[in-house]
């Protein structure tokens, strides 16, 4: 059901007021539903168009790396995800556990725990397919011609065509009578109750109004993005000074941002052998699309001391590259004939370890509500960009064996690709509310809760203690099924 | 020891490529010529010297490609840059 203001909200409260109706939100309303449980889900942007970014919500400073205007995250129902391009693929095991020789947390949880919700993730993002239950890999044989030891394909799916679902949900949640849906209303505030270990109320802004209005609450679902979650905590701390439990005892809101920097660190030359189409989307089974990305093993991303990361070969592909002399003498050498090339200058898309250094914070700048800007200060540290330099090495020593591609660095030496080296940004927010065992390290428990808020749960990216590579809409839908079977138990 | 590898890549170079018509010309470094079985076993033998320089990670950089040594070590004597003779080169002459 959708109501148009506070002043239509039914009396008598819901089991849980949910924060942001992008996919982690709406997922968490609708399983909450079926286990016959009541939420309000408050969203600032409206029913239809995103919030547009005149408004000003979205605006937040730059002090760090720079960082493109976030026009791609969308203040509407169904949240960014709901103009998605689809791209999935689930975490990898390795993420969940300790990587000393990086500098990386594992999680607080297990891969098992993690991967159990996959399934429900998939169905519920009509993700029908995957060459095996727990990945989205595939042998290499057969596909790349001449791959040897070391190298890996990494399948992405999407749903074809991609589906809106933020569309499919909007039927539901009007005849919901489980579920409230408040839209263009913005939250600004959270307050603590008496004993100062629960959240009582909430202070509640229609977008274009300047008044707010106080709500009270059972149950808090904080879903409103990796930027947003952690913006909204530590406003909502300041007052309450230091070591309070917004701002986590041990101040660790906001602290492990991460992204997914993209660097083109190779020229790679395909010959005609290399299956070139197929790399970019491509039909698989089940009525799903397939993209593929190349990366290498994890024995050898242990072994140099490496991130996890792929390469997308059909980025930026033009014909009949020119190899020069040199090359066209060794093919005719080795391959009996001198091939025609194809240029790409590939993406590398990496995992960014977390590291304290790079940050949401308030800013000094407010907005119409009063509120504080978020400012964001992404960094990369030195030993972060080596580890992506060796990455470049290892993988065109190792993609090289392939024999049907050529490859040239970018840059003449580190120092060179360290300060010339654009860094490109995937608009996926993570980190800033990490999960963790205790306060000292991170923001929530193993549960999604607020280490000393007793009614407080976050579900998105925010609270990944580690990011891979990958998109994460599918590994956020997973973890909201893990939440939201932990509520349904301990609220039945 | 850079020696003694530069002479066994020529010895097999010129081992698998005698009668073959294979040839290396120094003074056109790019006219390659190969025809035959033996000469097919020569570029798969290469392959798998290739590869396995790649798979050690034996690789080096030449005007600003990855190489690997192997391959590097070709292309220099391809090109007869490294002051050998004409007739040293010449693969037929055995």
């Amino acid at each position: 059901m959708i109501v148009s203001s506070t002043a239509d909200i039914p009396a008598g409260g819901f089991d849980f007021t949910i924060i942001g109706s992008g996919f982690a939100g709406l997922y968490l309303a609708e399983t909450l539903e079926r286990a016959e449980l009541t939420s309000l889900v408050i969203e600032q942007g409206p029913l239809d168009q995103p919030l547009n970014e005149g408004k000003g919500y979205y605006e937040i400073d730059v002090t760090g790396l720079d960082y493109l205007p976030l026009s791609e995250r969308l203040a509407a129902f169904g949240g960014t995800s709901g103009h998605w391009a689809g791209m999935s693929r689930p975490l990898a095991p390795s993420v969940f556990e300790e990587r000393s020789f990086l500098k990386c947390p594992g999680w607080p949880i297990t891969y098992g725990e993690f991967a159990s919700h996959l399934d429900a993730a998939k169905r519920w993002l009509h993700h029908t397919w995957g060459p095996s239950d727990a990945t989205y890999d595939e042998p290499r044989e057969g596909f790349l011609p001449g791959a040897t030891a070391g190298l890996e394909v990494h399948n992405f799916v999407a749903a074809k065509p991609v589906r809106r679902l933020n569309g499919e949900l909007k039927p539901w949640i009007r005849t919901s009578k489980a579920v409230h849906l408040l839209p263009s209303h913005r939250v600004v505030d959270l307050r603590l109750d008496e004993g100062g270990a629960r959240v009582g109320e909430i202070d509640v802004v229609q977008i274009d109004a300047s008044t707010s209005q106080r709500l009270s609450v059972n149950n808090l679902l904080l879903t409103s993005g990796g930027i947003e979650n952690a913006r909204l905590m530590l406003a909502s701390g300041r007052k309450l000074g230091p070591g309070n439990p917004f701002s986590s005892k041990y101040g660790r809101t906001g602290l492990a941002f991460m992204e997914h920097p993209k660097y083109v660190g190779l020229e790679i030359y395909f010959d005609e052998r290399f299956p070139f189409r197929e790399t970019g989307w491509h039909d698989v089974p089940g009525g799903m699309i397939g993209l593929k990305g190349y990366t290498i093993e994890e024995r050898l991303l242990r072994e140099f001391k490496l991130p996890r990361f792929a390469v997308f070969p059909w980025g930026g592909a033009d014909e009949g590259a020119d190899v020069g002399d040199g090359i066209r003498a060794l093919d005719r050498v080795l391959h009996g004939s001198a091939k025609r090339y194809r240029r790409s200058l590939p993406e590398f898309e990496f995992e960014q370890t977390p590291r304290d250094t790079s940050y949401i914070a308030l800013s000094e700048r407010t907005d119409r509500h009063g509120q504080p800007l978020a400012r964001m200060h992404w960094t990369m540290e030195e030993d972060q960009l080596r580890a992506f330099w060796k990455s470049f090495e290892v993988f065109a020593a190792l993609f090289s064996q392939t024999g049907s591609v050529r490859i040239r660095p970018r840059f003449a030496d580190f120092d060179t690709f360290a300060q010339t080296a654009e860094t490109r940004i995937q608009h996926h927010h993570m980190g800033t509310t990490a999960m963790s065992h205790d306060a000292t390290t991170g923001v929530v428990d193993t549960n999604c809760k607020v280490h000393g808020v007793g009614n407080l749960h976050v579900a998105g990216c925010s609270v990944f203690p580690t990011a891979d590579y990958v998109n994460p809409t599918l590994n956020i839908v997973a973890l909201a099924d893990r939440l939201a079977r932990h509520l349904i138990t301990t609220h039945r | 020891m850079a020696m003694k590898r530069r002479t066994a890549l020529l010895g097999a170079l010129a081992l698998a490529g005698a009668g073959t018509g294979l040839l290396v010309s120094r003074w056109n470094p790019f006219s390659v010529f190969g025809t035959g079985e033996r000469c097919s076993f020569l570029k798969l033998a290469w392959r798998a010297r290739s590869t396995a320089d790649y798979q050690a990670r034996r690789t080096t950089l030449v005007d600003g490609w990855v190489l690997s040594e192997s391959e590097a070590e070709l292309l220099t004597l391809l090109r007869g840059g490294d002051g050998e003779s004409t007739q040293e080169c010449r693969l037929d002459s055995h």
